[in-house]
């Protein structure tokens, strides 16, 4: 798994106009959008697409055939793939939190420890859903096949939270107690909770890359 | 080292059913035409494909059981893969050092300079046989026993196929290996392989020493009236053609003592094949 991370990190280290890109973006945003949550869920997504970018380097002109001849196993492969997806998005999390509150505070913009810690769970959840949908559809169905189930998976996804929103409304169901109910739990039973659905989410993600990777044929 | 024993697969309009053994201490050619089987025949020994049925053994162990430090015995060139092209050779090392044991750095860095692989391009910007040299390179050394080389000659030229076929006579000068290798350059086989198998439609069509096949094998060129009269016995394939039938023998000798008015050619293995695959 060393050998896939060294591969993984140089491989990066090719995206410098990413990076300086992203680091231009952040500051601009941070000086000048006032909006902080969003900026620290856009920065961290952007930064769980270099996973995704991985996958599909390796598998450009079928260099993941040529991996699996190399004293890799498929499991170590997909376990490397997580564990990258986590080592490059924490970091950027923390980076963009931290920097998001200091810009706060400089700007003297009101942005609340609750509004921040909801913006740094949310964005976790994000990150989380992003990459436990897209790693298994990336693994399974190769690069460019999975950009077509990627707009069918958002597409669908999309039209069935607005089909289940009008419905909840024709029934007469106000969904938004649920929600509302968080409100009067406290902050450790959000976070146990949040890191429980978190690594379910992940659990059932690397099952079905494992699947998925094992049957895959090169 | 390496034993396949009914080896199957199946796609839509191919079947593969492969029976073949690398020994210890010797080259082994894979022929055929392109479509023959050959890629799959590897993609099955390294686990890439599934299989429908057979067995593989490498270092007498089921493919399915290797483990991840059996794979550091095995050096591979791919025809159609290798390493992303994202990478620069100086950002394999650390790779390669981390992933084999035994991976030999400056032996590696050596046979970059002698091959003028350079260390600080993309790998994409590489062309076809630089890619090449460059698996092979990886390929030797890490100290591997054994060497699947499918097609690791396209796209060199005289000089560096040479310089190659060298590198991988001088890798067998050590003990306890051997190598599996295709290749559509007939002349790359003929000097560096002990043993050839014929691959086509699937299917082993003839397996001989490379002495042998060169030594005994010859093609005869007949007429009408002398293919009526000639004794069929050694005749393993014959192919109309405008001036009669070109006939394959592994009895060379036998027909030009017998039949002294008959043209025998020695024939290349590039005839061999032709006549195995064409010929009836």
């Amino acid at each position: 798994m060393k050998g896939l991370l060294i591969k993984d990190f140089k491989i990066l280290k090719g995206q410098k106009q990413f990076f300086a890109a992203v680091l231009v973006v952040t500051f601009v945003f941070l000086m000048t959008n006032t909006s902080f949550s969003f900026v620290i869920s856009y920065i961290t997504v952007m930064a769980g697409m270099l996973t995704l970018t991985t996958i599909s380097y390796d598998d450009h002109e079928n260099g993941m055939g040529y991996l699996f001849t190399l004293p890799i196993s498929r499991k170590g492969y997909v376990q490397e793939k997580y564990l990258f997806g986590f080592m490059t998005t924490m970091p950027v999390l923390a980076a963009v939190s931290a920097a998001a509150f200091l810009a706060s505070r400089v700007r003297h913009i009101d942005f609340t420890a609750e509004e921040w810690t909801g913006a740094v769970l949310g964005s976790l959840l994000v990150i989380t859903v992003m990459l436990s949908l897209l790693i298994p559809i990336e693994l399974k169905f190769g690069t460019e096949r999975s950009r077509v189930v990627m707009m069918v998976v958002f597409g669908g996804s999309f039209v069935v939270i607005c089909a289940a929103v009008k419905v909840f409304e024709y029934l007469g169901i106000d969904w938004k107690i649920w929600v509302n109910r968080f409100d009067g739990l406290n902050l450790s039973v959000i976070l146990t909770a949040f890191i429980v659905a978190c690594g379910i989410i992940m659990a059932v993600s690397y099952l079905f890359s494992l699947r998925f990777m094992t049957k895959r044929e090169f | 080292m390496l034993r396949l024993n009914k080896v199957k697969k199946e796609y839509k309009g191919f079947q593969l059913d492969c029976t073949l053994e690398v020994q210890e201490g010797c080259v082994t050619g894979l022929i055929g035409k392109n479509g023959a089987g050959k890629s799959t025949t590897f993609k099955a020994i390294l686990g890439l494909i599934s299989t429908d049925g057979g067995s593989i053994e490498i270092f007498g162990r089921p493919v399915s059981e290797m483990r991840i430090r059996d794979r550091e015995d095995i050096g591979v060139v791919m025809s159609d893969s290798g390493f992303s092209g994202y990478l620069m050779v100086c950002d394999l090392i650390p790779i390669l050092k981390s992933m084999y044991r035994n991976f030999q750095e400056e032996e590696f860095r050596r046979q970059c300079e002698k091959f003028r692989i350079p260390m600080d391009k993309k790998i994409k910007e590489f062309s076809t046989g630089m890619k090449r040299k460059l698996q092979v390179l990886a390929a030797i050394t890490h100290e591997a026993k054994l060497l699947i080389l499918d097609e690791p000659t396209s796209g060199l030229d005289v000089v560096a196929r040479d310089k190659l076929l060298d590198m991988l006579r001088a890798y067998m000068e050590q003990e306890g290996r051997a190598i599996l290798i295709s290749s559509h350059i007939s002349g790359d086989l003929e000097g560096i392989c002990d043993d050839i198998y014929m691959i086509d439609e699937g299917k082993i069509v003839l397996y001989e020493e490379t002495d042998v096949l060169l030594d005994s094998y010859g093609i005869l060129k007949v007429t009408q009236e002398q293919y009526e009269k000639l004794d069929q016995e050694h005749i393993l394939r014959s192919k109309k053609e405008e001036f009669g039938y070109s006939c394959m023998t592994d009895q060379r000798q036998f027909y030009q003592e017998n039949y002294p008015q008959i043209t025998v050619e020695k024939g290349n293995i590039d005839e061999l094949i032709m006549m195995m695959v064409r010929g009836e």
